[in-house]
């Protein structure tokens, strides 16, 4: 599974100009992109959605988790706080502009993904500030 | 005395020139959010609509199967999470959300000359011409940053581009602004494409889609308060 999702969203970047000085992007690929892509349904628990923030025990944590991910309070560490992380968790997604302006939560977003998918709960419990490791 | 007047006339112009800025200033902006990521060939789609308000006060309001979620939070980070069908209120004042981390905020607020850069301890180091394009490079403040440097790329003073560098001066994030709009002279990227690479082959891509950009419009749910009567839960779920 790990080496599942190190392998995650190859996105083609080869789609994509890597030339620096190329500073705009063709908005067609990247619609494409989406397009091919398939479509997963926002979790049912995407009902309580923001307000899934103030669940203190909820049967499925790891979707409640996406769904903040999702919605963008992932930057603040909110998802790890559902998933039952350390107290200032948050903190350190914080101080980091976002979790490392928000690649952290982007890849944690695609780990709790697949962790819905596969109907796991790996992450619950970690206190690590990067969880996938 | 004559003289002093004639004197006074460039102060005067000044003087009325910042006395009618705020009269082009825009108060209130709105817009209807898409909200799109794929990951491992799997994408999610999330709307939401998003009220800012020059005084920092930002309200989203997503439309879920459980009904209407507000997130009501400000410059200070003082958040409240709002779940209209339960009549439920979740508050936390510890800056989790903070109403500048909306890209449309920062455009409401004016600070797109350097995309928030300042806030998040980035200093502007160098400014060069490419082209047509003007790029400004930030470094941060202190060593121990996650990112080495981050440019962004402007054209006609728009900025269109953002790059974060790893420290090994790789790109590990790029965002592109794109399809500005003008709506009441409040000029925003309606398009903003942001691309992760995870490692050399992989990357992440967001894409946030803003349309019925309002401006200065007597929207109710710009004034939304919570309702006193809702039942206050704490983040950490007590009751």
């Amino acid at each position: 599974m790990k080496k599942l999702i190190l392998a995650f969203v190859v996105i083609m970047a080869c789609s994509f100009s890597m030339n620096a000085a190329n500073y705009t992007i063709n908005d067609e690929s990247i619609d494409n992109l989406f397009a091919e892509a398939t479509m997963v349904e926002a979790p049912a628990a995407a009902a309580s959605a923001a307000t899934a923030a103030a669940v203190s025990e909820s049967n499925n944590k790891t979707i409640v988790a996406l769904v903040l991910d999702t919605v963008g309070l992932g930057y603040f560490g909110v998802h790890r706080m559902i998933l039952g992380s350390t107290n200032l968790m948050w903190l350190w997604y914080t101080l980091t502009g976002g979790g490392i302006f928000g690649i952290v939560p982007l890849i944690d977003w695609v780990m709790l993904l697949i962790d819905v998918v596969n109907n796991q709960n790996s992450y619950i419990g970690n206190t690590n500030f990067i969880m996938w490791t | 005395m004559f003289r002093k007047v004639i004197g006074m006339r460039p102060f005067c112009l000044i003087l009325f020139l910042i006395a009618s800025l705020p009269l082009y200033a825009q108060r209130r902006v709105s817009a209807d959010v898409t909200v799109k990521m794929i990951g491992n060939g799997n994408a999610t789609n999330m709307t939401k609509s998003v009220y800012c308000s020059s005084d920092g006060r930002m309200i989203s309001v997503s439309n879920t199967k459980d009904g209407r979620i507000f997130v009501l939070t400000n410059i200070q980070g003082e958040t409240s999470i709002y779940n209209e069908n339960r009549k439920e209120v979740a508050m936390d004042n510890r800056g989790l959300m903070l109403s500048t981390d909306e890209l449309l905020q920062i455009f409401l607020l004016r600070r797109a000359t350097d995309m928030g850069m300042g806030a998040y301890g980035y200093q502007l180091t160098k400014t060069t011409r490419e082209e047509q394009y003007i790029k400004k490079v930030f470094e941060p403040k202190k060593q121990n940053s996650n990112c080495s440097r981050v440019e962004i790329v402007f054209d006609e003073f728009k900025p269109i581009y953002c790059a974060y560098f790893d420290h090994k001066g790789k790109i590990i994030t790029k965002v592109y602004y794109s399809q500005y709009a003008l709506q009441d002279r409040f000029m925003f990227p309606t398009r903003v494409t942001e691309i992760t690479y995870a490692n050399a082959k992989d990357s992440i891509v967001k894409l946030d889609l803003y349309t019925n950009i309002q401006v200065d419009q007597d929207d109710p749910m710009f004034d939304f308060q919570v309702p006193v009567d809702a039942k206050v839960i704490k983040m950490n779920g007590k009751k």
